[in-house]
């Protein structure tokens, strides 16, 4: 097993390889100059240029290639071109935000996604069925800003319910323990700040985790009834052992293959940073920020964190691959008993 | 039955959202009908001056701070919320809008501007003297200052701050060369006692030292300890202390006790970060804070309709057209092309009533300006006939895609605009457009006959307006304008003295562009921000700054 994952650790070197490679020249081929953005109205010919000199953009375009793989190789991504900090310290500073986000909105997804998903496969072509797929349908479909913004009109603009932005009112937030704020509050036992906080998550992580939800859904409904279509469920039922009990854990338990994969990419791609989401809701975290240094051309930064993104998308997978060999006794990574 | 049912259910969902798609839809064809009726100088334009004049003179906006009642709430948060999150709290190190907010709560400079003007007043120099060759200026300092951290202010301070951003300057100083680019030395004559010898004459060093960027004094002692990088630990002597900094989200700072000067009532200030422009506005209609900026003509009625205000000035910025003077060199020929604008009517149709006519280079508020100065009248017929007469048929004009401070229609409509009134005396525009970056760099080229453009005054001082018609640097100077005269007069007037014969001078300078129409200004955007109604002793000020110490809310 651990021969297993180390090669599969391994395969992250050629990953992030062709992934710098791809991310630095486009942004370089086709991302606004950089120079008149930084320097704004007072910017002259001479004054771009020599900033461009400063920041390494006059030279070849592969000798700053190595220049970035050099710094990359012992940790360090360069700093911003706007707030002038390095990009590490940047990305830290917003990745709690965006792991807390995902991490809600996978879990109300897959506990939706999941149930909605058994229970159509369970009652196929009922009234509950036509209904969890029409909302799985819905949730593929809708985009997710344009829900953001409904949500937001709705919740917050019309109703006064929840708060349409930010992580926590501050004047309540805590001190900085893990740089989740739940978790932070809970720690603190300040439990205002706590249900603040949980005030200012529902609203992006239920649009977050709409699109996760229906996939999941989907998938888990097909995987569902494969399985429930196997001799083996009809055995157990024969044996007479409970509709439910073969569904759950007989049905379920070896359906979730399929799902588990689903959800496992589903985080991932949500740990990348949910633009949309994060920029509808001004949520402090990665893909919100992604989007203002892409608009500012800030390569440094777009850099770090599209490595960053395929760092995660590697781990993910390798994570949901592990957790086959739990999930599945049949599979082995290691082949000690051949 | 069921595939009936749910047959019935999709047909009206269906239904139900392509109705909603088309009440948005109509809504856009109205605005926009509008637009094209008001640009003909129909009904539509009759009804958009209407609303115009409806808007100013439903209220009138605050200039001067009131008095601040005994019974106010001095525990209270007020919560600002911006478009984008600061560059960073240092004065000597950004450049933008973000950052200067916050940071003018939390720094003073020698001197400041008035309530909503660009005059300067004494802060934290109680009076200056200038000698007569307008080359040395002696600032008396305020005694009993201290800085956040409890280091004095004094003449050294002052002393350290100028030579942090002269002789010992690093390159990520972005204003340390406009507001000290012409001191030659800053000498401490005693505590409290300061004296900077210039170059040149040049009177706008005094209001670059009012400037919310490089002028603050930052804390020497803080300074050091922070590795000459005050970005995440500001330290000033501004009313309002740093507490704290969380990126992309908000910026906390709470009232200096130890101010010397009235002390400022909310005890805390947020800057809050809300990216999306349609979110700022729920937030601020739900009560999640209290004043916004960064507002655009199309969510002005939500804002109004929920019962919040909205404040509303002339923006200091100008909005032109410049004729690209080595290629246009027949003034007969701009003169016509300027006389076939409407830009009165093209003003209100296109900004809907949130930006001024410009009838001059400089905004109305700033010294310098003058009413008797007059830009060339719309005159359709002259126009067409010149411009027969020249054999001018086709012409090509540079744009930017983009909105701008300026121009928030973009450059590209308003060209589309332009475009359309030369298309009436008989001339066919060619618009080349670029995204805002491209555009910069094409601009060198010199290739078009004229182009869009637009600058937001930094100073408050109308040398700061004037001297991109003298600039080397086509990147500044789009109409590529070389009139030595006209240079003459830019450097005569900046060593006047604050005073009538330098508002004249640039009078004078004004009269001689419009004369020989190098540009056609066209408008100055507002500055627009909204407010939760019980907000008090609210300014915008011209120069895009919020000083918070004495609003509150009751």
């Amino acid at each position: 097993m651990l021969k297993y994952i180390g090669k599969r650790l391994l395969m992250l070197i050629p990953v992030l390889f062709g992934v710098s490679l791809i991310v630095f020249f486009l942004m370089r081929v086709c991302a606004p100059d950089p120079a008149p953005i930084v320097l704004g109205q007072h910017a002259t010919q001479e004054s771009m240029d020599a900033w461009r000199q400063a920041n390494g953009l006059n030279d070849p375009i592969v000798v700053q290639y190595i220049d970035f793989i050099k710094g990359a190789l012992t940790g360090d991504l360069g700093t911003s071109y706007f707030t002038k900090a390095p990009v590490t310290e940047e990305i830290m500073a917003r990745f709690p935000a965006t792991i807390e986000l995902a991490l809600v909105a996978i879990v109300l997804a897959s506990l939706l996604g999941v149930s909605v998903g058994v229970v159509s496969a369970v009652k196929k072509n009922s009234i509950f069925d036509n209904g969890g797929m029409l909302l799985s349908l819905v949730g593929v479909s809708v985009p997710i800003f344009w829900l953001g913004i409904m949500l937001i009109i709705l919740f917050s603009g019309t109703m006064h319910l929840l708060p349409s932005s930010g992580r926590i009112d501050p004047a309540l937030r805590p001190d900085t323990i893990t740089g989740f704020m739940l978790i932070d509050c809970l720690l603190q036992g300040d439990m205002e700040a706590f249900w603040d906080a949980l005030r200012h998550m529902i609203l992006p992580a239920v649009t977050l985790s709409l699109y996760s939800m229906a996939i999941i859904a989907r998938m888990t409904r097909s995987s569902m009834l494969d399985t429930l279509k196997q001799d083996y469920i009809r055995t157990a039922k024969a044996k007479g052992i409970s509709d439910g009990k073969v569904d759950i854990k007989h049905a379920l338990r070896n359906a979730l293959m399929p799902i588990v994969t689903v959800i496992g990419l589903q985080l991932g791609s949500l740990l990348g940073g949910a633009v949309l989401t994060e920029s509808v809701y001004s949520w402090p975290g990665l893909g919100n920020y992604t989007v203002q240094c892409i608009m500012k051309s800030d390569f440094p930064v777009i850099q770090g964190v599209v490595l960053l993104i395929a760092v995660i998308f590697v781990l993910m997978n390798l994570l949901v691959d592990v957790l086959y060999a739990f999930l599945d006794p049949r599979i082995k990574y290691a082949k000690k008993e051949v | 039955m069921k595939k009936k049912m749910l047959g019935i259910f999709l047909c009206t969902a269906l239904a139900v959202t392509m109705a909603a798609g088309c009440t948005k839809k109509n809504e856009v064809l109205e605005s926009s009908q509008a637009a094209a009726a008001a640009e003909e100088g129909g009904e539509g334009a009759a009804e958009t001056t209407a609303a115009v004049e409806q808007k100013e003179a439903t209220e009138e906006m605050l200039t001067e701070f009131g008095e601040i009642p005994a019974d106010v709430d001095r525990e209270q948060t007020i919560t600002y919320a911006q478009g984008a999150d600061p560059r960073g709290l240092d004065p000597a190190l950004v450049d933008d809008g973000e950052s200067s907010k916050p940071i003018v709560q939390m720094y003073e400079g020698l001197l400041q501007f008035g309530d909503s003007s660009t005059e300067v007043e004494p802060c934290l120099a109680e009076s200056w003297d200038i000698s007569d060759d307008g080359l040395t200026y002696t600032f008396h300092l305020r005694q009993g200052v201290k800085f956040h951290d409890g280091t004095d202010f004094n003449a050294e301070a002052v002393k350290y701050n100028v030579d942090r951003q002269t002789v010992n300057a690093t390159a990520d100083m972005a204003y340390g060369s406009f507001v000290y680019g012409d001191v030659a030395e800053c000498n401490v004559i005693d505590d409290y006692t300061v004296e900077f010898v210039l170059n040149k004459a040049v009177t706008p060093f005094l209001n670059n030292l009012a400037m919310s960027l490089a002028a603050p004094m930052v804390s020497p002692t803080a300074c050091e300890a922070n590795g000459n990088n005050l970005n995440e630990n500001p330290c000033g002597t501004g009313p309002y202390k740093f507490v704290r900094w969380d990126k992309n989200e908000s910026v906390v700072m709470e009232r200096f006790d130890d101010y010397w000067g009235e002390a400022p009532v909310a005890k805390t200030i947020v800057f809050r970060t809300i990216t999306d422009n349609s979110a700022r506005v729920v937030a601020l209609t739900n009560g999640e804070v209290d004043i916004i900026d960064g507002i655009d003509a199309n969510v002005v009625d939500q804002i109004t309709s929920a019962g919040c205000k909205l404040y509303q000035s002339e923006g200091m910025n100008i909005n032109y057209l410049a004729y690209n003077m080595n290629r246009m060199t027949d003034p007969e020929v701009r003169k016509a092309l300027s006389e076939a604008i409407n830009v009165p009517e093209l003003v209100a149709s296109l900004y809907q009533g949130y930006a001024t006519e410009a009838t001059s280079i400089l905004p109305s508020f700033m010294p310098g300006y003058s009413a008797d100065v007059k830009q060339t009248a719309y005159n359709p017929e002259e126009a067409q006939q010149i411009l027969a007469d020249k054999g001018v048929t086709s012409l090509k004009l540079m744009t930017y895609t983009n909105p701008r401070p300026y121009n928030t229609a973009t450059g590209q409509t308003l060209a589309e605009a332009l475009q359309g009134y030369w298309a009436q005396v008989g001339v066919d525009v060619t618009i080349d457009s670029y995204d805002w970056t491209t555009y910069k760099e094409r601009i060198p080229s010199g290739d078009y006959d004229m182009c869009l453009y637009g600058w937001i005054g930094d100073n408050g001082d109308p040398d700061n307006f004037m001297y991109l018609l003298a600039h080397e640097d086509p990147t500044m100077n789009v109409a590529n304008y070389q009139n030595e005269t006209y240079n003459e007069m830019l450097s005569a007037a900046a060593a006047l003295p604050n005073g009538d014969e330098r508002n004249a001078a640039y009078a004078e300078m004004e009269t001689l562009v419009a004369e020989e129409n190098v540009w056609l200004p066209i408008s100055h955007q507002q500055n627009l921000s909204g407010y939760v109604s019980n907000v008090q002793n609210y300014i915008a000020h011209p120069t895009g700054n919020v000083y918070l110490a004495k609003t509150y809310k009751n």
